[in-house]
């Protein structure tokens, strides 16, 4: 290895852990941002803007940290740094790091390139296991690599000990992921052959596909009787019923009663279901 | 697309899927032209009602605010002479109706009573049960309300049919 002997290529557990570090600095920044916005625009206003809010608050945590020239506070407890062909890393490379955090905000109108945004995620954090050095894929591409100024010097140069196990599994499942998916995708062109000529019918059913898919972390069996799409972001009134947050806030702006069973909606007794 | 195109699409689907019929009332209710969702056409055959002899046609005009507010909907009274159906009474004697322009009263479909969670079949639907369910205190066509209020049902049937070809 070429580094000097004072800087070890930094373990992969020290690595996971300054992540995890971070994270939850970020969580309390956005938090704190949150609870000041809320204070002025009200609860409806977080709730649009929650992405929005997201991003904002780790690209504030990372400039404050990274962006002046200083360790991330994650950093700094486990006591790594980046290298790069071991120098320091220069400030230009930092804000491009985290410019670059910005990106996760156009993923819903990128479409399909998002998904393969999660792919290489995905892939990147085998590497990671495997090789470990690049926990994200943005210090990967601008080749941010961490170096341990502690004195641990491991027996692997890899560094990344048992976390290889972990690999291996993540792997397996992303290949298991991946013949799934070829085979639907199969099926869906020898269908398309199929009902070639019933092309409403294929057009229904492309577009529950995409409705699946884009709904995969609130998916409820039952509809939003407002929008008739299935329920975002469930919220109760306070005589029970349910609706989207967006669509029974935006009722209540013009009716302060429940569109089900005409009780009594006050906004302020409406309760998000997690 | 606005929440208004999601939902309009949505219904579109629902009415346009032959596995979901419609109540045998309603011939059709689909958009003018597949890229407006804001102006639809309604044919209605009101079976179960003293009109069951009669084809309408309704015009429904929504805004960028559905399902906040409600759908505006008319008989169509006047089409113009290229557009007229053979088939289609465009005349219709009701208390609640009006008998010039079509227009109807009907409480649910005013905005202090209108229930978003109501389509725009429910909404056809309530027309439909307003056909037979007049209430001649409130009328558009005071001719016709007191026809109703005398009960002379002789007389009203063969007003109705009088106007159907
Ligand atoms: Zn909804
Ligand atoms: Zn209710």
């Amino acid at each position: 290895m070429e580094y000097s002997r004072y800087l070890n290529l930094a373990k992969a557990s020290a690595i996971i852990r300054a992540h995890q570090k971070d994270e939850s600095f970020v969580k309390d920044v956005e938090s704190k941002i949150l609870d000041t916005i809320r204070e002025f625009k009200g609860a409806a206003f977080v709730q649009r803007g929650k992405n929005w809010i997201r991003i904002l608050s780790r690209v504030v945590y990372l400039l404050t940290t990274m962006g002046i020239g200083s360790r991330t506070l994650g950093e700094e407890y486990v006591d790594i740094r980046y290298v790069n062909n071991n120098r320091n890393i220069g400030i230009r490379r930092r804000l491009l790091y985290v410019i670059a955090c910005i990106i996760p905000l156009f993923a819903t109108r990128l479409g399909n390139i998002a998904q393969y945004g999660k792919l290489l995620s995905q892939l990147n954090l085998i590497l990671f296991y495997f090789f470990g050095r690049y926990y994200d894929i943005g210090k990967r591409l601008l080749g941010m690599e961490y170096v341990s100024s502690s004195g641990e010097v491991s027996k692997d140069n890899t560094n990344v000990g048992k976390y290889k196990y972990l690999g291996m599994a993540l792997a397996a499942q992303l290949t298991f992921q991946g013949i799934v998916k070829v085979k639907d995708i199969v099926k869906e062109r020898q269908k398309l052959v199929v009902d070639i000529d019933d092309n409403v019918n294929e057009k229904e059913h492309d577009s529950e596909k995409e409705e699946t898919e884009e709904s995969v972390e609130f998916k409820t069996e039952t509809p939003c009787l407002l929008c008739l799409s299935s329920l975002e972001n469930a919220a109760a009134a306070g005589c029970g019923h349910v609706f989207c947050w967006t669509c029974v806030l935006e009722w209540a702006q013009q009716s302060r009663s429940c569109p089900l069973c005409r009780a009594a909606l006050k906004p302020q007794q409406l309760l998000l279901l997690r | 697309m606005s929440n208004a195109q999601k939902r309009l699409l949505k219904e579109f689907k629902k009415y346009s899927n032959p596995n979901n019929k419609l109540s045998e009332s309603i011939i059709s209710l689909t958009p003018i032209n597949d890229n407006n969702l804001f102006d639809w056409i309604a044919i209605i055959n009101p079976i179960e009602t003293i009109y069951k002899k009669g084809f309408y046609k309704l015009s429904i005009k929504l805004s960028n605010t559905y399902p906040l507010t409600p759908p505006i909907i008319k008989f169509i009274t006047n089409e113009s002479q290229i557009d007229r159906d053979e088939q289609i009474t465009y005349q219709i004697p009701h208390c609640n109706i009006d008998f010039k322009t079509g227009e109807i009263c009907l409480d649910i479909l005013k905005i202090d009573n209108w229930s978003p969670i109501w389509t725009l079949e429910y909404s056809i639907l309530a027309i439909i049960y307003l056909l037979n369910n007049q209430e001649p205190n409130s009328p558009l066509n005071i001719d016709f309300a007191n026809l109703i209020k005398l009960n002379d049902k002789l007389a009203i049937n063969s007003i109705i049919n009088y106007y159907i070809k």
